[in-house]
């Protein structure tokens, strides 16, 4: 694995675990002040980032000092779960919704379903073999008239 | 389901909140018609019965379970929801709490609910190979051959001992709190996968559950 690689996975990882709450919106700011650092000292960082180490450092810095920064702007709100409950709230809306009446539920969440792949696999090219999207293609627009 | 009748639905919602407040084995019909304040023998006109109410709480216990379940293979979820993703499978089961609770003796005494259990845990299981699949697809995780669906396993049979668990071990605080610390249970099990990033990942994952139950 590269240094580079690692970086992407932490990134990923700091924005998977946080979401919830304040670590997002700090690693949002890290972001922001990582890239305008870069931008003035792009050389000096590609060789900083070939030792891999001294990146390592400044993320950690700079993600403290904006998570302190962020952690003050929203003070208890963050304490006392508010942002999460919130969270809980929307999320289960999302996934809710149309509830209670589940007649046809299997039928239309199978058409959804097959109408969703074609799209992840439009935007996912990379991850599809060619053949394969195709063949979904065809057994998604096959169901809905072999139903009927 | 076609629709029911006001005082279906009040049979419904009375009896989930008495079996999961006072235990299952506590609760009789006589009980569900008092506290309705309707005799047993009108009740009894609308439900033959205590199991008849528990299987219709099933059913429905079942269809929400399902849209949950079956909500991140249709939207592509951003990783940040996966906390408050498992926290909405756990809130489903703790709303059913009395089942789980009782599980084996339910399944005992209205074996009909077992196959239809089996599949709800089987749905569990793949939800959770597809979340595990989509951390290993952007490159989070990284599984030897047969350790996701190990892994997803496993973490059913978490989510569905969680609850009398915690009971048995007397973990202190309400139903959020005990969610909580059972999403991290869950999560802390996925540690070892994230490789290179396994310790940073529990010490910032630890800091989550603390600011969440404070």
């Amino acid at each position: 694995m590269t240094d580079k690689k690692n970086k992407n996975t932490e990134t990923a990882r700091k924005i998977w675990l946080a979401g919830i709450g304040a670590y997002g919106r700090a690693f949002n700011e890290v972001q922001e002040g990582l890239s305008k650092a870069t931008k003035g000292t792009s050389k000096v960082f590609d060789e900083l980032v070939e030792k891999g180490e001294v990146l390592e450092t400044i993320v950690t810095h700079k993600g403290k000092e904006a998570f302190d920064k962020v952690s003050e702007s929203i003070g208890d709100k963050v304490g006392d779960g508010f942002d999460m409950d919130d969270r809980i709230a929307k999320m289960r809306s999302r996934l809710k919704r149309g509830n209670h009446d589940d007649s046809d539920v299997e039928d239309r969440l199978d058409a959804i379903e097959a109408k969703l792949d074609e799209v992840l696999k439009l935007l996912t090219p990379k991850k599809a073999a060619p053949r394969k999207a195709a063949a979904r293609k065809k057994a998604a627009s096959k169901k809905p008239t072999a139903k009927k | 389901m076609a629709a029911r009748s006001k005082t279906k639905e009040k049979i419904l919602r009375t009896t989930l909140a008495l079996l999961n407040n006072e235990g299952e084995v506590n609760i009789s019909s006589v009980d569900i018609a008092a506290v309705m304040e309707i005799s047993p023998g009108n009740l009894y006109y609308h439900y033959k019965g205590k199991d008849v109410i528990i299987a219709e709480l099933f059913a429905d216990f079942e269809s929400e379970l399902r849209q949950v379940l079956s909500a991140p293979v249709n939207k592509p979820m951003a990783l940040e929801d996966n906390w408050v993703y498992l926290y909405i499978i756990f809130e489903e089961i703790n709303d059913f709490r009395f089942f789980f609770l009782n599980l084996t003796s339910l399944l005992e005494r209205i074996p009909e609910l077992r196959p239809k259990f089996a599949r709800l845990l089987s749905l569990m299981q793949q939800a959770f190979e597809r979340l595990l699949s989509g951390l290993e697809n952007s490159d989070h995780l990284s599984f030897h051959t047969d350790e996701k669906s190990i892994l997803s396993e496993r973490l059913t049979a978490h989510f569905t001992y969680w609850l009398p668990y915690a009971n048995l071990r007397g973990l202190k605080g309400g139903p959020k709190t005990i969610i909580h610390e059972g999403v991290y249970a869950a999560l802390t099990q996925i540690t070892p996968h994230w490789g290179a990033q396994s310790e940073p990942y529990a010490a910032l994952l630890k800091d989550f559950l603390d600011e969440q139950i404070g």
